[in-house]
C-alpha cells in the first residue's frame, strides 16, 4: 500500500467524524428545531455508526464535535460555549460519556469483526496451502513411485539379460582357455564370446542411456588423477586393439578432477574406441589434459581420421545418431556411445564438444571436468 | 595353490552356475555350488571355505542376508557376482565385508583373476617378524594378528593385507596408488573408492574415534599412514 493511500484511509474517516455532526447540526438549524436537545440521540447514532465503521478514535472525534456543536448552537446562551444551566453541562457530559462508551463498544465490535475476518482469510489461505501441499505430496509420491519402478525395471532387465549373457561368456571363455578345442570350433567359440561381449555392451549402453535420461546415474565422485585414468583406459583399449598406440600428454601441473572413477573410465573408453575406429591403421591416438581455466580441466582425444564435418557437429552427441558410418563394425552399433559420453560428462559437472584436430587433419573430442579443489574433498579422509 | 582352498559358489541360475563351476575347475579349483540362500547358509555353517562367490539375487534368503551373516568373520572371503552394476550396490557390499564385486557378465579370465587376487590375500605370508604398536593397537605382522586393548580384532584377508602394508611402513605415508596396486592389483590403482571403503572398515575396528583417527591417519591429499609421523631429531 502506498503512503498516499494510507493517508487517505486515515483522513477520510476523521473527515466524516467532523463533517457528519456538522451536517446534522446544519440540518437541525435549518429546520429551526429549538429544542434540539431532544434530538441528541441523533448525534449518539453518528458516534455509534462511526465507532462501528471506523473505530474508537473517529467515534471520540465525532463525540467531541457533537458536544461542541450542540453546546454552541443549541445550549443557552446559544452561539457561545458557555452554559446558562448547569443541567445542560451535566447532560452534555453524560452524552459525551455515553458517546465514548458507544464508540468504544462499536470499535471493539469492529476490531473483533476484523480479527474474525483475518482469521477466516488466514484459514482460507491455510486451506489453499494445505491443498497445494497435498497436491505436491501426491506428485512427489507419483515421482517416487515412477523412480522406484524405473530402478526396479532396470534391475530386472539387467538381471534377466546379463545372467544368460554371463553363462554364455563364462562358458565360452572357459572353453577358449583349454587347449583341447579343435581349430574350427575355436573360431566359432571365439565368435560366440565376441558377440556376447558386444551384446553386453549394447545392453549396458541402453541401460546407461535410460539412467542418464531418468536422472538416476549413481556417482561416487572423488579426486581422480587424469594420468591414471587415461593410462587405465589406454590399457583397456590396448587389450582389444593391441597395435594402436596412445600418446598421453598430461603436464605434471594438471590438477586432479572431481569425478567418478568408473564413469570417467567409461567416457574415456568410449572416446578412445571411437578414435580407434576412425584413425588410420598405425596412426597414434593423442590424449591430452590441461587446465582449462580456474576451475576446470579439459581432456582432448585426438585422432588422425577423417574428422567430423562441421554440419554434423551439432548432432553427433544425439542419441541413435550414427552419422552414416562406412565401417560396418561401427554401423552395427546403436549410436549411443557419444550421447552416453555427453550424459556422463554433464552429470559430473562438465561439458563435451568436438573441434578440429589442428594442425593435422582429424577429429578432436574434448570434454571438461571440474578441477578438484585442494583440500576440498573429505571423501579420502 | 593350496589343497585347503575351497570355494563355494552361490548362484541360482543353472546355466551360469554350470559355467562358473566349469571355469573354476578349469582353473584348478575345487568348488561346490548351491542354488539358494538357505542352502548357502547351511553349507557355510557346516564347512570351511576360503572363498564364496555370492550372487545377490537369490531365492528365499538373498545374498545381502548371507553377506550380513558373514560380516565380521575373517573367512571366507567374499566376491559378489551380480548383474547389478550400480556403484551404490558395490560400495554397500564392500562396506558389509565383501572383498570384491564382479558385475555380470564376465569372462573366465576375469573371474579367475579376481579369485586369484583374493586368495593371494588369504594366503599372503609375511616375511616381516615385526610387531608394530600405536596406542593400544598392536599389529603382529609375522603372526597375522592384531589386537586392540589386549583383545583380538578379527580382520578379513583384504583388511589384513591393507593394514599389514601400512604397519610394515609405520610412520611413513603410502600413497593411494601404491596401496591400491599392492593390495588389490595394478588394475585398481585409480579406484580410490575401494581404498576409502576399506580404510573406513579398518578405522571402525581399530580406532576409539573413527572420525578422528589416530592409528590410520590421512596423510595429505594422497595417502594414509600407520601411526604418527616420527619426530625429527634436532
Amino acid at each position: 500500500m502506498t503512503p498516499q493511500v494510507d493517508r487517505r484511509r486515515v483522513l477520510l474517516p476523521l473527515g466524516v467524524a467532523i463533517l457528519a455532526p456538522a451536517a446534522l447540526t446544519s440540518l437541525l438549524v435549518a429546520l429551526n428545531q429549538a429544542n434540539t436537545r431532544d434530538y441528541v440521540f441523533l448525534y449518539l447514532g453518528i458516534v455509534a455508526i462511526l465507532g462501528l465503521a471506523a473505530g474508537l478514535r473517529e467515534a471520540i472525534v465525532a463525540a467531541a464535535c457533537s458536544f461542541l456543536l450542540v453546546d454552541f448552537f443549541f445550549v443557552r446562551p446559544v452561539h457561545t460555549f458557555q452554559f446558562a444551566d448547569s443541567t445542560d453541562l451535566v447532560n452534555l457530559a453524560v452524552f459525551f460519556g455515553t458517546a465514548g462508551l458507544v464508540g468504544t463498544l462499536g470499535s471493539r465490535r469492529r476490531a473483533a469483526q476484523r480479527r474474525a475476518e483475518n482469521l477466516a482469510w488466514e484459514l482460507q489461505q491455510a486451506n489453499i496451502e494445505l491443498a497445494r501441499l497435498a497436491e505436491t505430496e501426491r506428485q512427489v509420491r507419483v515421482l517416487e513411485e515412477t523412480d522406484r519402478l524405473r530402478r526396479e525395471f532396470l534391475a530386472n532387465v539387467s538381471h534377466e539379460l546379463r545372467t544368460p549373457m554371463a553363462s554364455i561368456l563364462t562358458g565360452t571363455t572357459t572353453l577358449l582357455r583349454g587347449q583341447s578345442l579343435p581349430d574350427d570350433l575355436r573360431a566359432e567359440v571365439e565368435s560366440l564370446a565376441r558377440e556376447s561381449r558386444r551384446l553386453n555392451r549394447l545392453v549396458s549402453d541402453l541401460l546407461d542411456m535410460t539412467r542418464i535420461e531418468g536422472g538416476i546415474v549413481e556417482l561416487r565422485p572423488a579426486e581422480v588423477d587424469l594420468t591414471e585414468a587415461i593410462a587405465a583406459s589406454a590399457d583397456r583399449l590396448h587389450r582389444q586393439s593391441p597395435d594402436r598406440s596412445v600418446a598421453v600428454e598430461v603436464p605434471a601441473s594438471t590438477p586432479e578432477v572431481m569425478a567418478d572413477w568408473n564413469r570417467l573410465g567409461q567416457v574415456l573408453d568410449n572416446l578412445l574406441e571411437n578414435a580407434d575406429h576412425a584413425a588410420p591403421v598405425g596412426s597414434p591416438i593423442r590424449v591430452t589434459a590441461a587446465r582449462g581455466g580456474d576451475a576446470v580441466v579439459v581432456v582432448r582425444v585426438i585422432d588422425a581420421g577423417p574428422g567430423v564435418p562441421a554440419a554434423l557437429r551439432g548432432q553427433i552427441f544425439d542419441r541413435f545418431f550414427r552419422g552414416g558410418q562406412a565401417d560396418p563394425q561401427r554401423a552395427a552399433g546403436m549410436g549411443l556411445g557419444l550421447s552416453i559420453v555427453r550424459g556422463l560428462v554433464e552429470v559430473q559437472g562438465g561439458r563435451v564438444w568436438v573441434e578440429d584436430a589442428e594442425p593435422m587433419p582429424g577429429a578432436c573430442f574434448a570434454f571438461s571436468l571440474p578441477a578438484a579443489a585442494i583440500g576440498a574433498s573429505e571423501m579420502d579422509r | 595353490m593350496s589343497d585347503a582352498e575351497r570355494i563355494l559358489l552361490v548362484e541360482d541360475d543353472t546355466g551360469l552356475r554350470q559355467a562358473i563351476l566349469g571355469a573354476l575347475e578349469a582353473g584348478g579349483y575345487a568348488a561346490d555350488a548351491v542354488n539358494d540362500g538357505i542352502q548357502a547358509a547351511q553349507r557355510l555353517r557346516a564347512d570351511d571355505f576360503e572363498l564364496v562367490l555370492l550372487d545377490l539375487g537369490l531365492p528365499f534368503v538373498d545374498g545381502w542376508e548371507i553377506l550380513a551373516q558373514l560380516e565380521g568373520r575373517p573367512l571366507p572371503s567374499v566376491i559378489i557376482i551380480s548383474a547389478r552394476g550400480e556403484e551404490g550396490d558395490k560400495v554397500r557390499a564392500l562396506d558389509m565385508g565383501a572383498d570384491d564385486y564382479l558385475t555380470k557378465p564376465f569372462g573366465a579370465d576375469e573371474l579367475l583373476a579376481r579369485v586369484r587376487a583374493v586368495l593371494r590375500r588369504v594366503n599372503a605370508a609375511s616375511t616381516s617378524p615385526e610387531v608394530v604398536r600405536c596406542g593400544d593397537v598392536v599389529v603382529d605382522v609375522g603372526a597375522r594378528a592384531v589386537s586392540r586393548g589386549g583383545r583380538e580384532v578379527r580382520l578379513t584377508p583384504t583388511e589384513w593385507a591393507l593394514l599389514a602394508l601400512l604397519a610394515e611402513h609405520a610412520g611413513t605415508s603410502l600413497d593411494h596408488r601404491t596401496l591400491l596396486g599392492r593390495v588389490w592389483g595394478p588394475e585398481y590403482v585409480g579406484d580410490r573408492n575401494y581404498l576409502r571403503t576399506f580404510i573406513q572398515r579398518l578405522r571402525r575396528k581399530l580406532e576409539a574415534n573413527p572420525s578422528n583417527p589416530v592409528v590410520i591417519q590421512t596423510a595429505g591429499q594422497h595417502g594414509y599412514r600407520f601411526g604418527p609421523m616420527p619426530e625429527r631429531a634436532h
